[in-house]
């Protein structure tokens, strides 16, 4: 009895009675689901956590991030030094004044972790957001008015689906990075290092060019939302409360909104935090091949890229980067996993 | 009995003394691996601007001089078997050697075909040929000292016959100068003056210098060009002194990332590499890679160059405030640590009249309090107001390294905050030729070890001058370059480009030297090898031992 499955039927009993007769209440009734996965629930810790670096960094990073004195370069923390392979006491200097060891201005390891979030995560969120507004708005619009509209703005999709993303986004910020060198006042290039001066100042990192990377990423990331939105509202459109809102009088506007916005928000969401990790990995590819932030600017891509070259004679310098990287993918991830359990239950285990 | 055994043990003495006394000849191995670091920009020895091109056109195409590989550098006969100078110094006259091929290689047959002997005419049409303004040579300025050149390459005369050089018979070739140039066998030897086959470069264009088209004449042909990859070139069994080359296949790769390379050094795939700035510590302490370690010291000079024409670095202040604020032995020990020294001059220690051990040389030297007041002086005290200026270097891991230590030692001293921004080399070459950013990174190799080669060649405001600099400063520079250039007395000399130095470093700070180089690498035990300070390595002498 003990170990017995509970029916489905019982199941539902039993959250009834957890809700103590409340009304059912689709969010609710998802916070309750994602609660229960444990997986997700670290994903949803791990990323809280980084969040909160990203914030604090100023505050609870032991040096700033462009702060240290070459004297110091490539010091290996003393606790790591057993761990490592090879005979690294021989030419390291070590010590304990960094945690995590420092790079090769002597430029503390962990601090330049800690702002680096401050790359990793906005370039998520600016990309989910992205892709939120514009492909939501563009794939309901084509999928809710159909016909030519439809017909014409999902070809400028294939048309752009029709690049490697990647190539395109290299391309793009090669030529950002070349044409916005020009600084001189009144061209358009330098209005445009004035807003990008303003969003590095938000993000607190001053001279990143964060602006670009994501223009860059923004560019892509939009299309793949508008199909999925697309699709879902091809299929709620013909459904009876759509034709009965539209009987009692109700306007484009207002079903687009009420009515069939919260019927695919589920599955946009899902999509969108899956998408995160790649976005942020993106971003971590175009700082290694030095296409990302402008140095002194901490990245984790521009970190594992140098970590990577100093690996034979270094290991520290690549081991945290790529450790944070890891961990970051798998929180992204298991969180998306468990949201998409929670919001959409007929997707589970289809991925 | 006692015979017999006498006998046996003559016998096995005897056999020990024909085994040990015919040891086996040296065994040597026949290829070279070399990472050239980057896609050469040319192969035409007229166009050839950079060290990659210039060592792999020492490899293919001779000279009439050539420079020996000790640290003096002299300059010894190569086509040329001797040269003699007229009484008013104005005329060289170089007499040939009679046994040199044009060479054309076939890659996909591999078979080599004599072409016809090289003269004194090929000479004077490669000389000429850099010189004319069609080719575009950036280089042609060098040539400058021979006569009419300059009006020829300006546009000035359109007469290719009224330049300075003429073949007197097949095996005899006269330059005739502006003036008096007593560092002309040096110019003679340079890649631009180099005889080149007109056959090819009629019939192919710009390809001449593709596998299969090319004709060359060193001791090594082109096999294989694969571009962006990688290059084979294979010895040439015509080159006059064929016999005594012993590597057979030299196998270029084009690997940019100086720590890709390393790897491959370590794991056997290359025979020489630069040591990464991040593995100097662990090269020095290993026991195995400190013996192949070779530091030695380099005619070249590391150096940031400013946009004169641009602000704010238009202010000779703020270029003298950047310039005291870095602290360049702690660059050299914390960063660089290959025992390069500090730079206070342009042209660097083993070049004719240079200053850079002078100890009477006001050379800037760190100093904050100097940089602050010169800032604050510039009406930006303590940083405040300093508008975005950029600096500029080609990709790379080491110039990146610099240009942090650099960036951070100017926010550290004078509160101001520098962009970086790199580009490849290529690109950026031609930024620095169309629109120069506020601050620029290059360096400066010897061509030839006379400071005529450097200051009045890389700065004169007749060739690329990059730091746009002009106004009556530049002009007097330029005055005393070319005076000094003319000049015949060697102290005369010394004493003009002290004054020139002190112009282009300190006066006008149109330039920030940082370092004279060394060459940090590593070479594998079973190579023997010569290290040319001037010009391209002469793979030819080398001998890779069996491994």
């Amino acid at each position: 009895m003990t170990t017995q499955e509970l029916t489905a039927q019982q199941k539902a009993a039993l959250r009834l009675s957890e809700r103590q007769g409340k009304p059912a209440n689709l969010w609710r009734d998802a916070w309750d689901r994602l609660l229960r996965n444990r997986a997700s629930v670290m994903g949803g810790v791990i990323v809280l956590a980084l969040l909160a670096t990203a914030f604090l960094a100023s505050a609870i990073a032991p040096y700033h991030y462009a702060e240290g004195d070459s004297f110091e370069a490539y010091t290996v923390p003393n606790w790591l030094i057993g761990i490592l392979p090879g005979n690294i006491e021989a030419y390291a200097k070590t010590g304990t004044k960094f945690l995590f060891g420092a790079d090769y201005l002597g430029r503390d390891l962990l601090s330049r972790l800690m702002y680096g979030t401050r790359v990793s995560l906005p370039v998520g969120f600016m990309g989910a957001i992205t892709a939120l507004v514009i492909g939501l708005v563009y794939g309901c619009i084509s999928g809710y008015y159909g016909g030519k509209v439809d017909n014409f703005m999902m070809r400028v999709v294939d048309i752009m689906y029709a690049f490697p993303t990647m190539l395109l986004i290299i391309l793009l910020m090669a030529f950002f990075k070349s044409t916005f060198a020009d600084i001189s006042p009144g061209s358009p290039a330098y209005t445009f290092n004035r807003v990008n001066d303003v969003v590095d100042r938000l993000l607190g990192l001053q001279g990143g060019g964060m602006l670009f990377i994501f223009m860059g990423i923004g560019v892509t990331a939009w299309m793949g939302m508008a199909r999925l939105a697309r699709g879902q509202i091809l299929s709620l459109k013909e459904k009876e409360f759509i034709e009965a809102a539209r009987m009692i009088g109700a306007g484009d506007i207002r079903i687009i909104v009420r009515h069939v916005l919260p019927n695919i928000i589920g599955p946009c969401l899902v999509y969108v935090t899956l998408a995160i990790p790649g976005y942020i990995s993106t971003e971590v590819f175009l700082s290694f091949i030095g296409l990302g932030v402008d140095p002194p600017t901490p990245s984790w891509g521009t970190l594992i890229s140098e970590g990577a070259r100093s690996m034979r004679s270094y290991p520290h310098m690549v081991i945290f980067p790529a450790l944070a990287l890891s961990i970051t993918m798998f929180a992204f991830n298991f969180l998306g996993d468990g949201l998409r359990d929670a919001l959409d239950p007929k997707m589970k285990g289809s991925s | 009995m006692f015979g017999k055994k006498f006998a046996v043990v003559a016998l096995v003495l005897a056999a020990i003394m024909v085994i040990t006394s015919c040891q086996p000849a040296e065994k040597l191995a026949k290829e070279l691996n070399w990472n050239l670091g980057t896609e050469p920009p040319t192969l035409d020895p007229a166009l050839a601007t950079d060290t990659t091109s210039v060592l792999l056109d020492e490899q293919l195409f001779l000279g009439l001089t050539d420079f020996d590989d000790t640290t003096e550098a002299n300059v010894v006969p190569e086509i040329a078997t001797e040269w003699s100078v007229s009484g008013d110094g104005l005329t060289w006259t170089f007499k040939m050697r009679k046994d040199i091929w044009w060479v054309h290689y076939d890659p996909a047959s591999k078979k080599f075909e004599k072409k016809r002997l090289v003269t004194a005419h090929d000479v004077e049409y490669g000389a000429k040929r850099t010189i004319n303004p069609e080719t575009a040579s950036d280089y042609a300025y060098v040539s400058y000292i021979i006569k009419n050149a300059e009006a020829v390459n300006t546009g000035e005369s359109t007469d290719l016959d009224s330049i300075g050089v003429k073949a007197v018979d097949d095996y005899t070739v006269d330059f005739t100068l502006e003036q008096p140039a007593g560092y002309f066998p040096a110019i003679a030897s340079m890649w631009v003056n180099r005889p080149v086959p007109h056959e090819p470069i009629e019939q192919y264009g710009d390809l001449w210098t593709e596998p299969g088209n090319i004709w060359s004449n060193g001791p090594y042909a082109l096999d294989t060009w694969e571009h962006e990859n990688r290059m084979v070139m294979v010895k040439n069994p015509h080159f006059y002194n064929a016999k005594n080359v012993s590597i057979e296949q030299i196998n270029f790769v084009m690997v940019t990332e100086t720590s890709t390379a390393f790897a491959m050094y370590e794991n056997g795939e290359l025979d020489v590499a630069a040591v990464p700035l991040e593995d100097m510590d662990r090269v020095k302490a290993d026991p195995v890679l400190s013996k192949e370690l070779t530091i030695a010291p380099r005619l070249c000079t590391y150096y940031y160059g400013f946009d004169t024409s641009e602000f704010p670095v238009d202010n000779v202040k703020v270029r003298q405030a950047l310039s005291y604020a870095i602290d360049r032995q702690k660059l050299v020990d914390t960063v660089l640590k290959g025992g390069q020294i500090p730079a206070w001059s342009f042209a660097c220690k083993g070049i004719f009249g240079q200053v850079a051990d002078n100890p009477d040389f006001p050379g800037i030297t760190f100093n904050v309090d100097t940089a602050k007041s010169l800032l604050a002086e510039a009406g930006y005290a303590d940083g405040a107001g300093f508008p975005d200026t950029t600096l500029m270097f080609n990709t790379s891991e080491g110039h990146q390294k610099i240009a942090e230590f650099i960036q951070g030692q100017w926010k550290e001293h004078l509160g101001i905050d520098i962009k970086l921004a790199n580009q490849e080399w290529g690109v950026y070459l031609s930024t620095l030729t169309e629109d120069p950013p506020a601050i620029w990174r290059l360096g400066w190799c010897a061509d030839y070890p006379d400071q005529n080669n450097w200051v009045h060649e890389v700065f004169s405001t007749k060739g690329a001058n990059r730091p746009n600099w002009t106004g009556p400063e530049a002009d007097a520079f330029g005055a005393l370059t070319e005076a000094a250039a003319a000049a015949k007395d060697p102290d005369e000399r010394k004493k003009l480009y002290f004054e020139a130095e002190k112009l282009l470093c300190v006066d006008n700070s149109v330039i920030i030297p940082i370092y004279y180089y060394t060459t940090v690498r590593v070479d594998k035990p079973y190579l023997e090898r010569t290290d040319q300070l001037v010009g391209g390595q002469h793979f030819d002498v080398w001998k890779v031992k069996a491994h």
